[in-house]
């Protein structure tokens, strides 16, 4: 327990300020729509080289965890995902909201982030290296299976309509190959315009599919934008506590799945909170309440999420790859601050390393009091602000929010037709999130394809390289058994209604006297 | 004839929203697939192949939205109120949308401040659905202008954005 010492230093009062700060200003950031966790760290990265290298990267810690955990709110109260990252928190985070239950979903979000960014810095802190070395052998072809995992997803969440839903991922995914192609730099559907030339900016897309829509209907009616119950606005932390308690298995799945997507470079809390709202959904005993304000998937997501922060620092420390786009930002600034990085940082630079881990778990911890504070507050002023206020403040922050990703405005005219186009799919049926999620997981899943064909051509093994791996048989059995799984439980019920029947029948027969 | 007017009756179109988007989306997957013409193999495999997704996926849905409007008698009430939606005003949509538009495109003429506070007032107008006093008007106003100025002081003095400028700020 020599690393006990760093915990010493961790916990100085300038530090514990820091991380305090660092976790406030990261909430408010995250939670604005538009400025993500990517833009909260580089933002704040010069004020940081002042600093002694550890302090400086507990501050930074306690930014990106803050604003993983801020984009919560948005997507709670809103229905806007804060960050990516919180794509599949809005999808009963609002509907819980509607109902009257936005102050449980913001407890319940906060008590999940909590734990899911303590069981991240926790594995950074026991298993860096080994895990690191695990997450060097996926290849292209186990990235392409990771995005198709994510994309099953679609079944889970189109209930009642598959085919619009998968209608809805293709121009999802449509909509991510507009621009300059990521392999082989074709010029793809930008139809001579120079606004598409850079590609459609995922941000940009999500704040006008999932945020535009919202507004247009709340203009067209009279009817009050969340339910006020005045009973049921406080903390709710018991009955959080208690939801939470039923769910640890949740819990701790969605933290470990968080964790591991976070360690592969590249794969960032989007995909992770994913692909453990899937697996929550698959594993839970009542599938059809997801989707409608399921405690559940906001467990799943938000621990996923911030899972994901800790895990993420695994490849960024030990093997100097960022698995997530803040993580980049961070690994320059550890150069900036004259940290070696490499599988040598562990033993070389203890001090630095554990203090900072130390850091990350503190800031972590903060975020409980601070989160309930400011998510009470937020969901009280939320529901206290008029119509007439809200629909303006929100246009706003979707205006300046897809005008600040680049500081270009051709964003925002982006996002504002995508949304346009969204409110006429919802009317006819499609949802926004399988649109979502082909445009997240595009890249991703393109690049992984060509990549894995290029090689299984160039070794004439095409079919190998896509079926011939072991870590991509194990994806591929968890997408299908997740696109497949209503079925299987609707047999796997039938067969035990037909079995216990059977031992009725078996039974009665006993029992009759003979 | 009266079996025929009975068998126009009990035609009911399913979902014609959704078939409607459907056919768009089979003209839109065609037509790209005729725009990656000009590619490398590599950049047209993927959009070709989801293009062609999207085509069968569309056919799909079409052809069963026919199928169940050709075999069910659906009531004529429930038809309606599935094209119906939601309700609610019209104008006030469009409107909302048009003022989007017209900020976003008039940030470069006039500046960012000053076309958001246009914009912000022009869409608290269409979001008002009651009658208002002259002292709820002028409390949104000055809602407005707050909030404008804090996001616009934080965004250009403290994360250092470069606000686009146009004839004001």
């Amino acid at each position: 327990m020599d690393k006990l010492v760093y915990l010493a230093e961790a916990l100085t009062p300038l530090n514990l300020l820091l991380a305090f700060v660092g976790v406030l200003a990261g909430i408010v950031i995250g939670a604005l729509p538009g400025l993500s966790a990517t833009m909260a760290v580089a933002v704040l990265v010069p004020f940081t080289f002042t600093m002694e290298p550890a302090s400086g990267l507990i501050v930074l810690g306690a930014i990106y965890t803050g604003a993983i955990y801020g984009g919560s709110y948005s997507a709670i109260l809103v229905n806007t995902p804060g960050t990516p990252s919180a794509i599949a928190t809005t999808f009963d985070g609002f509907p819980m909201a509607k109902r009257g239950d936005g102050a449980l979903a913001v407890s319940l979000s906060t008590l999940a982030s909590v734990f899911g960014g303590l069981v991240g810095a926790l594995m950074l802190m026991f298993l860096a290296p080994p895990l690191a070395r695990v997450a060097l052998a996926f290849g292209p072809p186990e990235y392409f299976w990771l995005a198709v995992f994510g994309l099953t997803l679609i079944s889970a969440l189109s209930v009642g309509n598959l085919m619009k839903g998968l209608i809805g991922a293709c121009f999802g995914l449509l909509l991510s190959m507009v621009g300059v192609a990521v392999i082989g730099a074709d010029v793809r559907f930008t139809f001579g315009s120079h606004m598409l030339l850079g590609g459609i900016d995922i941000v940009a897309g999500l704040i006008g599919l999932y945020c535009i829509p919202v507004l247009i209907d709340l203009v067209a009616t009279r009817d009050p934008h969340l339910k006020v119950e005045g009973a049921q606005t406080g903390f709710r932390l018991g009955e959080a506590l208690s939801i939470s308690w039923r769910e640890k298995f949740n819990l701790l799945r969605s933290s470990i799945i968080g964790t591991l997507v976070g360690i592969l470079p590249g794969a960032g809390g989007s995909v992770a909170s994913l692909v453990s709202y899937s697996e929550a959904r698959r594993a839970s005993r009542h599938p059809e309440r997801y989707g409608t304000g399921e405690p559940g998937g906001i467990i799943a997501t938000e621990s996923a999420n911030n899972a994901t922060v800790g895990g993420g620092f695994i490849p960024t420390l030990v093997l100097g790859i960022p698995g997530t786009p803040p993580d980049a930002v961070i690994l320059g600034a550890l150069l900036v601050q004259g940290i070696k990085i490499g599988p040598a940082l562990f033993s070389a630079q203890s001090p630095i390393v554990y203090t900072f881990i130390f850091g990350l778990i503190i800031g972590t911890l903060i975020m409980l009091p601070v989160g309930l504070l400011v998510g009470r507050y937020a969901y009280k002023s939320i529901i206290a602000i008029p119509k007439a206020a809200l629909v303006p403040t929100i246009a706003f922050m979707t205006v300046i929010g897809s005008f600040a990703i680049h500081n270009n405005l051709s964003d925002s005219a982006v996002m504002l037709g995508l949304g346009a186009i969204g409110w006429v799919l919802n009317r006819a049926g499609f949802a926004p999130s399988p649109i979502v999620l082909g445009l997240v997981l595009g890249q991703i899943a393109e690049q992984g394809y060509v990549q894995s064909y290029l090689i299984g051509n160039a070794q004439h093994n095409v079919l190998g390289m896509f079926f011939g791996r072991p870590i991509s048989l194990v994806i591929v059995a968890f997408a299908l058994l997740t696109l497949f799984y209503p079925y299987i439980a609707k047999a796997i019920g039938a067969a035990r209604a037909r079995r216990s029947r059977t031992d009725i029948v078996v039974e009665s027969r006993n029992g009759t006297p003979s | 004839m009266a079996h025929r007017a009975e068998a126009h009756r009990s035609f009911m179109p399913h979902d014609p929203a959704g078939t409607g988007v459907a056919v768009l989306f089979v003209v839109l997957g065609a037509f790209l697939i005729a725009q990656t013409g000009g590619m490398t193999p590599m950049g047209s495999v993927f959009p070709i192949t989801i293009s062609a997704a999207m085509i069968v996926f569309s056919a799909i849905l079409i052809l069963r939205n026919v199928v169940i409007g050709l075999k069910s008698r659906a009531a004529p009430g429930e038809a309606e109120e599935a094209v119906r939606g939601e309700g609610g005003s019209i104008v006030r949509r469009i409107l909302f949308l048009l003022m989007m538009a017209a900020w976003v495109g008039l940030i470069p003429v006039l500046g960012f401040f000053v076309a958001s506070l246009l914009a912000f007032l022009a869409i608290t107008a269409v979001a008002i659905h009651e009658r208002v006093s002259a002292k709820e008007v002028a409390a949104l106003a000055v809602i407005g202008l707050v909030i404008l100025t804090a996001f616009y002081l934080l965004m250009a003095n403290v994360l250092l954005i470069p606000m686009p400028r146009g004839l004001f700020f």
